[in-house]
Protein backbone atom coordinates (compact mmCIF):
# COMPACT_ATOMS: atom_id res chain seq x y z
CA UNK A 1 0.00 0.00 0.00
CA UNK A 2 1.17 3.31 -0.66
CA UNK A 3 1.94 6.13 1.86
CA UNK A 4 1.63 9.64 0.71
CA UNK A 5 4.39 10.65 2.68
CA UNK A 6 4.01 14.06 2.17
CA UNK A 7 2.24 17.20 0.62
CA UNK A 8 2.33 20.84 0.17
CA UNK A 9 0.27 23.10 -1.54
CA UNK A 10 1.74 27.02 -3.35
CA UNK A 11 0.69 29.61 -5.33
CA UNK A 12 1.92 29.06 -9.34
CA UNK A 13 2.19 32.54 -10.32
CA UNK A 14 3.98 32.25 -14.23
CA UNK A 15 5.96 35.38 -13.24
CA UNK A 16 7.51 33.20 -10.25
CA UNK A 17 9.85 31.62 -13.49
CA UNK A 18 9.04 33.74 -16.18
CA UNK A 19 10.19 37.25 -14.37
CA UNK A 20 11.40 36.50 -11.22
CA UNK A 21 12.88 39.29 -10.51
CA UNK A 22 10.70 41.44 -11.36
CA UNK A 23 9.35 40.88 -6.87
CA UNK A 24 10.78 42.61 -4.29
CA UNK A 25 13.93 40.54 -2.94
CA UNK A 26 13.00 39.98 0.39
CA UNK A 27 9.15 38.87 -0.53
CA UNK A 28 10.58 36.60 -3.20
CA UNK A 29 12.85 35.10 -0.64
CA UNK A 30 10.63 34.33 1.54
CA UNK A 31 8.52 32.61 -0.98
CA UNK A 32 11.00 30.58 -2.77
CA UNK A 33 12.97 29.69 0.69
CA UNK A 34 9.38 28.04 1.87
CA UNK A 35 9.17 26.20 -1.53
CA UNK A 36 12.38 25.09 -1.31
CA UNK A 37 11.49 23.66 2.57
CA UNK A 38 8.60 21.89 0.71
CA UNK A 39 11.08 20.65 -1.77
CA UNK A 40 13.69 19.84 0.66
CA UNK A 41 11.31 17.87 3.55
CA UNK A 42 9.99 15.79 -0.10
CA UNK A 43 13.16 14.81 -0.94
CA UNK A 44 14.05 13.53 1.97
CA UNK A 45 11.39 11.34 2.31
CA UNK A 46 12.44 9.95 -1.73
CA UNK A 47 8.88 10.07 -3.18
CA UNK A 48 8.88 7.70 -6.22
CA UNK A 49 5.86 9.93 -7.74
CA UNK A 50 3.79 12.97 -6.94
CA UNK A 51 0.49 13.47 -7.66
CA UNK A 52 -0.28 17.04 -8.44
CA UNK A 53 -3.61 18.98 -8.55
CA UNK A 54 -4.10 22.43 -10.72
CA UNK A 55 -6.33 24.29 -12.13
CA UNK A 56 -7.22 24.60 -15.64
CA UNK A 57 -6.17 27.29 -17.94
CA UNK A 58 -7.87 26.39 -21.08
CA UNK A 59 -4.22 24.76 -21.77
CA UNK A 60 -5.90 21.46 -22.34
CA UNK A 61 -9.75 21.46 -22.57
CA UNK A 62 -12.14 23.75 -23.96
CA UNK A 63 -16.02 24.52 -23.56
CA UNK A 64 -16.67 22.02 -25.95
CA UNK A 65 -15.77 19.66 -23.55
CA UNK A 66 -14.36 20.53 -19.94
CA UNK A 67 -14.35 18.00 -17.27
CA UNK A 68 -14.20 18.78 -13.51
CA UNK A 69 -11.25 16.96 -12.94
CA UNK A 70 -9.22 15.08 -15.75
CA UNK A 71 -6.49 12.27 -14.46
CA UNK A 72 -3.31 12.21 -16.24
CA UNK A 73 -2.27 8.62 -17.11
CA UNK A 74 -0.04 8.59 -19.83
CA UNK A 75 3.75 7.12 -19.72
CA UNK A 76 4.53 10.83 -19.99
CA UNK A 77 3.59 14.71 -20.05
CA UNK A 78 4.80 17.29 -22.12
CA UNK A 79 5.28 20.89 -20.90
CA UNK A 80 5.32 23.42 -20.39
CA UNK A 81 2.98 24.92 -23.45
CA UNK A 82 3.99 28.24 -22.55
CA UNK A 83 7.30 29.68 -24.94
CA UNK A 84 7.69 32.28 -22.66
CA UNK A 85 7.65 30.81 -18.89
CA UNK A 86 11.15 30.48 -18.66
CA UNK A 87 11.25 26.93 -18.32
CA UNK A 88 12.02 24.89 -20.90
CA UNK A 89 10.01 22.22 -22.66
CA UNK A 90 10.46 19.04 -21.26
CA UNK A 91 9.40 15.40 -21.14
CA UNK A 92 7.65 14.85 -17.83
CA UNK A 93 7.41 10.78 -16.93
CA UNK A 94 4.13 9.54 -16.03
CA UNK A 95 3.27 6.85 -13.42
CA UNK A 96 0.00 5.38 -15.48
CA UNK A 97 -0.43 2.95 -13.09
CA UNK A 98 -0.86 5.10 -9.95
CA UNK A 99 -2.80 7.20 -12.57
CA UNK A 100 -5.21 4.37 -13.23
CA UNK A 101 -5.43 3.34 -9.98
CA UNK A 102 -6.43 7.05 -8.71
CA UNK A 103 -8.96 7.14 -11.67
CA UNK A 104 -10.57 3.61 -10.63
CA UNK A 105 -10.46 4.59 -6.64
CA UNK A 106 -11.93 7.76 -7.61
CA UNK A 107 -14.57 5.84 -9.73
CA UNK A 108 -15.20 3.32 -7.00
CA UNK A 109 -15.86 5.86 -4.62
CA UNK A 110 -18.55 7.84 -6.55
CA UNK A 111 -16.55 10.80 -8.17
CA UNK A 112 -16.84 10.89 -11.84
CA UNK A 113 -13.14 12.10 -12.92
CA UNK A 114 -12.29 12.30 -17.02
CA UNK A 115 -9.09 10.92 -17.96
CA UNK A 116 -5.96 11.84 -20.74
CA UNK A 117 -3.62 9.93 -22.30
CA UNK A 118 -2.45 13.21 -23.62
CA UNK A 119 -2.19 16.09 -21.07
CA UNK A 120 0.48 18.92 -21.54
CA UNK A 121 1.76 20.60 -18.15
CA UNK A 122 0.87 24.15 -18.50
CA UNK A 123 2.29 26.73 -15.75
CA UNK A 124 0.10 25.90 -12.94
CA UNK A 125 2.14 22.33 -12.75
CA UNK A 126 5.79 23.64 -14.43
CA UNK A 127 6.66 26.47 -11.47
CA UNK A 128 6.09 24.07 -9.29
CA UNK A 129 7.11 21.02 -10.63
CA UNK A 130 10.52 22.68 -11.72
CA UNK A 131 11.08 23.41 -8.77
CA UNK A 132 10.57 20.21 -6.93
CA UNK A 133 12.65 18.22 -9.80
CA UNK A 134 14.74 20.24 -11.96
CA UNK A 135 16.15 17.46 -13.84
CA UNK A 136 12.48 16.54 -14.62
CA UNK A 137 13.12 12.84 -13.18
CA UNK A 138 10.29 12.50 -10.82
CA UNK A 139 7.06 10.83 -12.17
CA UNK A 140 3.83 13.26 -12.38
CA UNK A 141 0.35 12.40 -12.05
CA UNK A 142 -1.22 15.64 -13.12
CA UNK A 143 -4.62 16.35 -12.26
CA UNK A 144 -6.29 19.36 -13.79
CA UNK A 145 -9.35 20.68 -11.98
CA UNK A 146 -12.26 23.02 -13.66
CA UNK A 147 -11.56 26.02 -10.91
CA UNK A 148 -13.00 29.38 -12.98
CA UNK A 149 -15.94 28.20 -15.84
CA UNK A 150 -19.12 27.79 -13.31
CA UNK A 151 -20.85 25.80 -12.66
CA UNK A 152 -17.76 24.93 -10.27
CA UNK A 153 -17.39 22.11 -7.48
CA UNK A 154 -18.00 23.50 -3.77
CA UNK A 155 -14.92 23.44 -1.61
CA UNK A 156 -17.08 20.79 0.69
CA UNK A 157 -17.04 19.00 -2.74
CA UNK A 158 -13.51 19.75 -3.33
CA UNK A 159 -12.78 18.46 0.50
CA UNK A 160 -15.16 15.17 -0.13
CA UNK A 161 -13.14 14.53 -3.21
CA UNK A 162 -9.89 14.82 -1.63
CA UNK A 163 -10.44 12.24 0.93
CA UNK A 164 -11.75 10.13 -1.96
CA UNK A 165 -8.04 10.82 -3.74
CA UNK A 166 -6.47 10.00 -0.57
CA UNK A 167 -8.29 7.06 0.30
CA UNK A 168 -7.36 6.20 -3.67
CA UNK A 169 -4.09 6.71 -3.44
CA UNK A 170 -3.17 4.51 -0.18
CA UNK A 171 -5.16 1.54 -1.82
CA UNK A 172 -2.78 1.58 -4.42
CA UNK A 173 0.31 -1.58 -3.97
CA UNK A 174 2.29 -0.69 -7.06
CA UNK A 175 4.33 2.23 -5.26
CA UNK A 176 4.90 2.71 -1.77
CA UNK A 177 6.16 6.31 -1.27
CA UNK A 178 3.82 9.07 -2.85
CA UNK A 179 3.83 12.97 -2.82
CA UNK A 180 1.27 15.04 -3.03
CA UNK A 181 0.60 18.71 -4.35
CA UNK A 182 -2.04 21.28 -5.20
CA UNK A 183 -0.85 24.08 -7.39
CA UNK A 184 -2.67 27.36 -7.55
CA UNK A 185 -4.69 30.02 -6.03
CA UNK A 186 -4.77 32.03 -3.55
CA UNK A 187 -5.93 35.39 -4.45
CA UNK A 188 -5.49 37.15 -8.02
CA UNK A 189 -7.36 38.42 -10.45
CA UNK A 190 -6.93 37.94 -13.96
CA UNK A 191 -8.02 39.17 -17.65
CA UNK A 192 -10.01 41.27 -15.87
CA UNK A 193 -10.73 44.85 -14.66
CA UNK A 194 -9.37 44.05 -11.54
CA UNK A 195 -6.21 42.85 -12.79
CA UNK A 196 -3.70 42.64 -10.23
CA UNK A 197 -5.49 42.90 -7.22
CA UNK A 198 -4.81 40.46 -4.14
CA UNK A 199 -7.12 40.08 -1.67
CA UNK A 200 -4.60 39.82 1.79
CA UNK A 201 -7.47 39.51 4.32
CA UNK A 202 -8.74 36.47 2.29
CA UNK A 203 -4.84 34.85 1.79
CA UNK A 204 -4.20 34.86 5.55
CA UNK A 205 -7.57 33.60 6.77
CA UNK A 206 -7.57 30.82 4.21
CA UNK A 207 -3.99 30.11 5.40
CA UNK A 208 -5.36 29.95 9.15
CA UNK A 209 -8.07 27.96 7.51
CA UNK A 210 -5.77 25.20 6.39
CA UNK A 211 -3.87 25.25 9.45
CA UNK A 212 -7.33 24.39 11.25
CA UNK A 213 -7.77 21.64 8.83
CA UNK A 214 -10.31 23.41 7.19
CA UNK A 215 -13.07 23.76 9.20
CA UNK A 216 -16.61 24.40 8.05
CA UNK A 217 -16.22 28.29 7.99
CA UNK A 218 -14.25 27.68 4.87
CA UNK A 219 -16.10 24.10 3.58
CA UNK A 220 -19.60 25.93 3.66
CA UNK A 221 -18.53 29.33 1.67
CA UNK A 222 -20.46 29.37 -1.46
CA UNK A 223 -18.49 29.86 -4.65
CA UNK A 224 -20.44 33.29 -5.07
CA UNK A 225 -18.75 34.57 -1.87
CA UNK A 226 -15.33 32.69 -2.80
CA UNK A 227 -15.42 34.67 -6.10
CA UNK A 228 -14.86 37.99 -3.84
CA UNK A 229 -11.57 37.55 -3.72
CA UNK A 230 -10.56 36.78 -6.87
CA UNK A 231 -11.67 34.96 -10.40
CA UNK A 232 -8.19 33.33 -9.97
CA UNK A 233 -8.69 32.77 -5.87
CA UNK A 234 -11.00 29.42 -7.08
CA UNK A 235 -7.72 27.70 -7.50
CA UNK A 236 -7.72 27.17 -3.90
CA UNK A 237 -9.78 24.07 -4.43
CA UNK A 238 -6.63 21.91 -5.07
CA UNK A 239 -5.30 23.29 -1.65
CA UNK A 240 -8.73 22.04 -0.28
CA UNK A 241 -8.45 18.48 -2.30
CA UNK A 242 -5.16 17.75 -1.30
CA UNK A 243 -6.17 18.84 2.41
CA UNK A 244 -9.08 16.79 2.60
CA UNK A 245 -6.38 13.68 1.06
CA UNK A 246 -4.38 14.46 4.22
CA UNK A 247 -6.89 14.25 6.30
CA UNK A 248 -7.88 11.51 9.25
CA UNK A 249 -10.91 10.74 6.81
CA UNK A 250 -8.72 9.84 4.15
CA UNK A 251 -7.31 6.89 6.39
CA UNK A 252 -3.65 8.44 6.79
CA UNK A 253 -1.34 9.05 9.57
CA UNK A 254 -2.09 12.31 11.86
CA UNK A 255 -0.52 15.19 10.20
CA UNK A 256 0.34 18.91 11.20
CA UNK A 257 -0.13 22.00 8.75
CA UNK A 258 2.14 24.64 8.72
CA UNK A 259 1.57 28.18 6.85
CA UNK A 260 5.16 28.70 5.70
CA UNK A 261 5.05 31.63 3.57
CA UNK A 262 2.81 34.57 2.82
CA UNK A 263 4.09 37.22 0.56
CA UNK A 264 1.24 39.80 -1.79
CA UNK A 265 3.40 39.84 -4.94
CA UNK A 266 1.64 42.56 -6.66
CA UNK A 267 4.56 42.10 -9.57
CA UNK A 268 3.79 38.27 -9.84
CA UNK A 269 -0.24 39.39 -9.80
CA UNK A 270 -0.47 37.01 -7.00
CA UNK A 271 -0.85 36.35 -3.53
CA UNK A 272 1.80 34.12 -2.87
CA UNK A 273 1.70 31.06 -0.16
CA UNK A 274 2.75 28.18 0.85
CA UNK A 275 1.06 25.25 2.96
CA UNK A 276 2.69 22.21 4.33
CA UNK A 277 1.25 18.57 5.30
CA UNK A 278 3.50 16.62 7.08
CA UNK A 279 3.06 13.26 8.76
CA UNK A 280 3.64 13.61 12.98
CA UNK A 281 7.27 12.38 13.38
CA UNK A 282 8.14 12.22 9.88
CA UNK A 283 11.75 11.69 8.84
CA UNK A 284 13.86 15.33 7.27
CA UNK A 285 14.92 19.20 7.83
CA UNK A 286 12.87 20.93 10.48
CA UNK A 287 9.90 22.26 9.48
CA UNK A 288 10.49 26.39 10.35
CA UNK A 289 7.63 27.78 12.69
CA UNK A 290 4.46 28.75 11.01
CA UNK A 291 3.74 32.38 9.74
CA UNK A 292 1.28 32.78 12.38
CA UNK A 293 3.34 31.40 15.61
CA UNK A 294 4.83 34.09 18.08
CA UNK A 295 7.27 35.52 16.55
CA UNK A 296 6.31 34.87 12.84
CA UNK A 297 5.49 37.25 9.94
CA UNK A 298 2.33 37.38 10.73
CA UNK A 299 1.72 36.68 14.57
CA UNK A 300 -0.62 39.77 14.87
CA UNK A 301 -2.07 39.62 11.84
CA UNK A 302 -1.51 41.51 8.58
CA UNK A 303 1.54 43.09 8.36
CA UNK B 1 -25.96 34.42 -29.82
CA UNK B 2 -23.39 31.63 -27.88
CA UNK B 3 -19.83 33.31 -27.97
CA UNK B 4 -18.35 30.04 -28.44
CA UNK B 5 -17.11 30.90 -31.83
CA UNK B 6 -15.43 34.07 -30.55
CA UNK B 7 -13.90 32.69 -27.60
CA UNK B 8 -12.77 29.49 -29.81
CA UNK B 9 -10.78 31.85 -32.29
CA UNK B 10 -9.25 32.55 -29.16
CA UNK B 11 -8.45 28.95 -27.77
CA UNK B 12 -7.14 27.94 -31.28
CA UNK B 13 -4.86 31.26 -31.21
CA UNK B 14 -3.57 30.07 -28.28
CA UNK B 15 -2.60 26.43 -29.65
CA UNK B 16 -0.79 28.03 -32.81
CA UNK B 17 1.57 30.25 -30.64
CA UNK B 18 2.72 26.60 -28.52
CA UNK B 19 3.81 25.68 -31.72
CA UNK B 20 7.69 25.11 -31.72
CA UNK B 21 8.56 25.33 -34.97
CA UNK B 22 6.05 28.59 -35.74
CA UNK B 23 6.52 31.92 -35.34
CA UNK B 24 2.83 33.26 -35.33
CA UNK B 25 2.01 37.10 -34.41
CA UNK B 26 0.58 37.14 -31.17
CA UNK B 27 -1.45 39.63 -31.40
CA UNK B 28 -2.96 38.39 -35.09
CA UNK B 29 -6.30 36.37 -34.07
CA UNK B 30 -7.17 34.21 -37.25
CA UNK B 31 -11.33 35.21 -37.43
CA UNK B 32 -11.67 32.96 -41.03
CA UNK B 33 -14.07 29.92 -40.25
CA UNK B 34 -15.55 31.24 -37.16
CA UNK B 35 -19.43 31.63 -36.44
CA UNK B 36 -19.11 35.90 -34.94
CA UNK B 37 -20.85 38.77 -34.75
CA UNK B 38 -20.06 42.02 -36.13
CA UNK B 39 -18.52 43.08 -32.50
CA UNK B 40 -16.62 39.97 -31.75
CA UNK B 41 -15.11 40.04 -35.49
CA UNK B 42 -14.10 43.50 -34.40
CA UNK B 43 -12.88 42.86 -31.22
CA UNK B 44 -10.77 40.16 -32.56
CA UNK B 45 -9.64 41.74 -35.73
CA UNK B 46 -7.92 44.71 -33.48
CA UNK B 47 -7.83 43.00 -31.41
CA UNK B 48 -9.61 45.08 -28.17
CA UNK B 49 -9.27 43.34 -25.15
CA UNK B 50 -11.76 45.47 -23.44
CA UNK B 51 -14.52 45.04 -25.87
CA UNK B 52 -13.67 41.12 -25.76
CA UNK B 53 -14.19 40.72 -22.08
CA UNK B 54 -17.55 42.83 -22.31
CA UNK B 55 -18.26 40.95 -24.88
CA UNK B 56 -18.40 37.87 -22.71
CA UNK B 57 -14.86 36.01 -23.50
CA UNK B 58 -13.53 34.16 -20.07
CA UNK B 59 -11.33 36.61 -18.00
CA UNK B 60 -8.74 32.96 -18.69
CA UNK B 61 -8.27 33.17 -22.08
CA UNK B 62 -7.95 36.78 -22.06
CA UNK B 63 -5.34 36.45 -19.26
CA UNK B 64 -3.53 33.84 -21.56
CA UNK B 65 -3.99 35.58 -24.76
CA UNK B 66 -2.21 39.10 -23.11
CA UNK B 67 0.85 36.89 -21.14
CA UNK B 68 1.24 35.43 -24.98
CA UNK B 69 1.81 39.12 -26.39
CA UNK B 70 4.00 39.79 -23.08
CA UNK B 71 1.71 42.25 -21.76
CA UNK B 72 1.88 42.98 -18.21
CA UNK B 73 -0.42 44.04 -15.51
CA UNK B 74 0.16 47.90 -16.06
CA UNK B 75 -0.12 47.40 -20.01
CA UNK B 76 -3.37 45.36 -20.09
CA UNK B 77 -5.15 46.92 -17.39
CA UNK B 78 -6.00 50.04 -18.56
CA UNK B 79 -7.46 48.45 -21.97
CA UNK B 80 -10.78 47.47 -19.95
CA UNK B 81 -13.13 50.10 -19.64
CA UNK B 82 -12.74 53.04 -17.84
CA UNK B 83 -14.16 53.00 -14.01
CA UNK B 84 -15.44 49.24 -14.45
CA UNK B 85 -12.82 48.25 -11.97
CA UNK B 86 -13.61 50.31 -8.83
CA UNK B 87 -17.13 49.31 -9.47
CA UNK B 88 -16.36 46.06 -9.17
CA UNK B 89 -14.34 46.39 -5.98
CA UNK B 90 -18.13 45.76 -3.81
CA UNK B 91 -19.02 46.69 -0.86
CA UNK B 92 -20.73 43.27 -0.51
CA UNK B 93 -19.18 41.80 2.96
CA UNK B 94 -17.59 38.44 2.91
CA UNK B 95 -16.63 36.21 6.10
CA UNK B 96 -12.55 36.97 6.17
CA UNK B 97 -13.39 40.40 6.49
CA UNK B 98 -13.09 41.49 10.13
CA UNK B 99 -14.12 45.05 9.76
Amino acid sequence: MADIVMAYSTAHAPMMSANPASAPDDMAARFFGALDVASAKAAALDPQAVVMVSGEHFSNFFIDNLPQVSVGVGETHLGPVEKWLGIDRVIVPGSPDLGQAILGGLIERQHMPGLSFKLTVDHGFMTVYNRLSPQSTLPLIPMIMNCTFPPLMTLRHCWNFGVSLGQAIRAFTGLERVLLVGAGGPSHFVGEPRVGDIDIDFDLWFLRMMEADCPDELLDIPNDELMLAGNGTGEIRAWVTVAGAMSPAAGGPPTKTTALAYEPIYEWINGMGVALHEVVGSAGPATPASIFAPGGQYAAGPA
Amino acid sequence: MSTYGMQRAIFDHLRRLEAPDQEVPADQIRTEGYELTEAELAALSKPDVGQLYLLGTHPVLINAFCRANGWKKADYAVLFPEGLADSMRSERKARWLTS
